[in-house]
């Protein structure tokens, strides 16, 4: 070979060893390590010095520990070493991490009310990095819930704290909230609901504090409104033309409903032996332009017009009236009359 | 007011595309250039040819969905996806091709683009060990064992199972 040919092909074999993922800006990086697991994220730091600290400016922290779950759930034993461990991981991620703003923050172990001072810490951590989706999941890991005496529970003194004027900046980033197995009360969550003018998806689930919501105002945001096994909920209240999905799940409500011309889907249940009577004649007059209609609850009368989907859960006789109904709606009766 | 409805990107070996600015104001940098007025003459960018036309392509392809989003042609639907497959795996093989459209979508601002090229190389990185990345990207390590035993012993967690 050549010396010439040699140095060309030289220069090549260069040019395919280039490192150039490393040459691209911090920004683009750190765009590319968000999308990682918080534990892989932060092994990028040993790839070399340029690596080392760019997973502490991650937007994605999310706390997902599948394995320490499925330990858990093998030997229930390990609960609370595994627990002693989850704790001092997110610690020592939120010390590490050194970035401003952050998408998503999400929890995922059973914790309780005596770790409340850490999971409080990790909320206004978050919020103060200007979280847009927020989860805490504490439910716990066999799924036995009752009775739940010590579920966590935002303090009382968080609403002062969030109203305070620099919070209360930060929390306008929030756009998904999700609690499964926290106590929150309904003024917590309408402070959050009637504060944040970007959060479209609201989720609690297995809150015992919550025992009604207002989501009434032409400003609200909300989109998607989910409320599951909130065991003592009395009252829902929806007026707002944002919401295009409200999801129940649970005892039997008061809800009154209006002004929710971009409603699509409504998904109600109760189980086995709910009766919802006062929950389905104010959403009757918007079956009219639903897409989805979920109902698992003994039903008296309905009504179906325009439907893409329609499902009852546990109920075959209900069914059965139903698709009565809609045989009479084809055939040009206008007049449905309620069975019981 | 800007008078013609396309509008001129000479690459950086001074190849000139002609495209629609319907097409190219998914770029937020020609965006802003179409709206200054300042976007009549060649706009002048440091990317190759190479990279130009597959960022241009790629907008277009991207234009043409949204503006048959409400038309439920599956054909149409089929073929865009196949297209953006394509598009997937030519970028995830050729590093040189995905670098460059990095820096391009970067520069010219295009979010959704971006956000495809970054999926892809997190895609690339996910489930390797450290050393397999490393030689992936040719990342040269310039840690002295000491060193490398310090970060790893920082966040003891992410390195042991």
């Amino acid at each position: 070979m050549s010396k010439r040919a040699r140095l060309e092909l030289d220069t090549k074999q260069d040019e395919i060893l280039v490192d150039w993922i490393s040459r691209l800006p911090d920004e683009i990086l750190v765009n590319i390590i968000s999308r990682l697991a918080v534990r892989e994220a932060a092994r990028t730091s040993v790839l070399s010095s340029r690596w080392k600290y760019l997973w502490t400016f991650t937007t994605c922290l999310n706390f997902s520990a599948l394995k320490m779950l499925w330990n858990v759930k093998k030997d229930p034993a390990t609960l609370e070493e595994e627990r002693y461990n989850y704790i001092n991981w997110v610690n020592d991620v939120l010390d590490s991490h050194m970035g401003l703003c952050i998408n998503e923050f999400r929890l995922c172990f059973e914790l309780r009310n005596s770790h409340g001072s850490f999971i409080t810490h990790w909320i206004f951590t978050a919020l103060a990095k200007k979280v847009q989706k927020l989860e805490l999941n504490l439910h716990p890991v066999g799924g036995g819930f009752w009775p739940p005496l010590e579920l966590y529970a935002f303090p009382p003194e968080c609403l002062k704290l969030f109203r305070s004027p620099r919070t209360l900046s930060n929390i306008k980033s929030l756009r998904s909230l999700c609690l499964d197995a926290v106590n929150v009360s309904g003024e917590v969550l309408e402070f959050f609901i009637y504060s944040c003018p970007l959060l479209a998806r609201l989720r609690v689930v297995f809150s015992l504090d919550l025992l009604s919501l207002k989501v009434v105002g032409s400003s609200v945001k909300l989109k998607y409104l989910d409320i599951c096994y909130c065991y003592f909920m009395e009252e829902v209240e929806i007026s707002a033309p944002s919401v295009r999905s409200f999801k129940y799940y649970g005892p039997e409500i008061k809800l009154r409903m209006e002004n929710v011309p971009q409603l699509l889907d409504i998904s109600i249940g109760g189980g086995y032996g709910v009766r919802m009577k006062h929950a389905i004649s104010p959403i009757m007059s918007y079956f009219h332009q639903l897409e989805t209609l979920e109902l698992g609850f003994v039903l008296n009368a309905v009504s179906i017009l325009n439907l893409k989907c329609f499902r009852v859960v546990n109920n075959f006789l209900c069914f059965c009236l139903i698709l009565l109904l809609f045989l009479r709606k084809i055939c040009n009766s206008h007049n449905v009359s309620c069975l019981n | 007011m800007a008078t013609t409805s396309t509008v001129k990107l000479r690459s950086g070996d001074n190849e000139v595309f002609e495209v629609e600015k319907q097409v190219m104001i998914q770029s937020g940098t020609i965006r802003n250039m179409i709206e200054d007025d300042a976007a009549d003459g060649e706009i002048p960018l440091q990317i190759s040819s190479r990279n130009l036309a597959k960022v241009v392509e790629w907008c277009k392809c991207m234009q043409h969905r949204d503006r048959n989003n409400n038309n439920d042609n599956k054909e149409e639907e089929e073929e865009e996806e196949e297209w953006e497959k394509k598009f997937d795996e030519e970028v995830s093989e050729d590093k040189d091709l995905h670098f460059g459209l990095l820096l391009a979508a970067n520069y010219l601002e295009i979010p959704a683009l971006l956000h495809r090229l970054c999926q892809l190389a997190a895609d690339i990185v996910k489930g390797k060990t450290p050393e397999e990345i490393r030689r992936t990207f040719n990342i040269k390590k310039d840690f002295t064992p000491e060193e490398e035993e310090a970060v790893m012993d920082e966040h003891g967690w992410a390195f042991h199972d």
